[in-house]
């Protein structure tokens, strides 16, 4: 996208003394040329927290006490898409049977609610706020006591 | 009369240009992108080359690793072999690890898409 600046300049001579004036001048156009990227742009805002399930068979940033991560997204043009990546395992913490999921909803200039990690959703020009929500569940078995880390991948392309 | 116009190069998390064709001689093509910072600090970023399927592929990045100032742009050349096709669509992306304490967190990830196309003999 290309933003032109005009500026009109008018210059006037007169002359009160006498009789005689230049009703009008010369006139020149100062130009401004400016560029804005076709672009993506993304930036992490906060992290999340997960939360185990009363039974420790989850965690998940939706189990009560849990909060969503939010990263803020602009586009400048609607050609680009959002999705989010589960991650396959833990930073910190026992993975072993351990599925996870993303899920993720955006408001701003776009909007959507709850929408599956690996759906795309495509962006509106403009500010939009991605808020991510990870779940991570235990096929057998439940989690043991300990701290636990993991990080979804927001991905604008 | 004073007339005062700020312009302000568009900073960010980003690959620009985001979308690209290249055609190339050689046995391999390159990419030139940049990549920008939007946090108020030095921020950590890398860039990746992925194929079509997101499989990281051999690329020769530089810098592959970015230590960057608040609000500032790098240029990044990137060289990808066609590995003996005649296209090749890659994806260059910028990556960046934000997370707390506990090390939870999100990766940002902001990809280009480019087509290559190799013109010379096979």
């Amino acid at each position: 996208m290309s933003i032109k600046f005009v500026v009109f300049t008018t210059c006037t001579l007169a002359l009160f003394s006498g009789a005689e004036a230049f009703a009008a001048g010369s006139t020149a156009n100062a130009i401004f040329n400016g560029q804005v990227a076709d672009t993506c742009i993304l930036a992490a805002g906060n992290a999340g927290t997960l939360a185990s399930s009363a039974d420790f068979t989850k965690l998940a940033s939706t189990n009560a006490g849990g909060s969503q991560s939010t990263v803020n997204a602009t586009a400048t043009s609607n050609a680009y898409s959002i999705k989010t990546v589960a991650p396959s395992n833990f930073t910190t913490g026992d993975s072993s049977n351990v599925a996870f999921s993303t899920s993720y909803s955006l408001t701003g200039t776009t909007s959507a609610y709850q929408v599956p990690g690996t759906q795309g959703t495509k962006l509106n020009p403009g500010n939009s706020v991605v808020a991510v929500d990870l779940n991570a569940a235990k096929s057998s078995g439940t989690f043991p006591a300990g701290a636990y880390a993991a990080a979804v991948t927001v991905r604008c392309e | 009369m004073a007339l005062v116009l700020e312009c302000h190069a568009a900073h960010a998390q980003s690959v620009t240009p985001m979308r690209g064709a290249v055609t190339s001689f050689a046995d391999e093509f390159a990419l030139r992108i940049t990549v920008g910072n939007p946090y108020p600090r030095a921020t950590y970023f890398d860039v990746r080359v992925y194929d079509e399927n997101f499989q990281p592929i051999e690329a020769i990045v530089s810098p592959p690793n970015l230590k960057m100032p608040p609000d500032e742009t790098t240029l990044v050349s990137v060289r990808v072999p066609f590995n003996g096709g005649s296209t090749r669509k890659v994806r260059v992306c910028a990556e960046g690890m934000f997370a707390n304490a506990n090390q939870s967190g999100v990766r940002t990830q902001v990809c280009g898409r480019y087509l290559a196309t190799h013109i010379g003999p096979q």
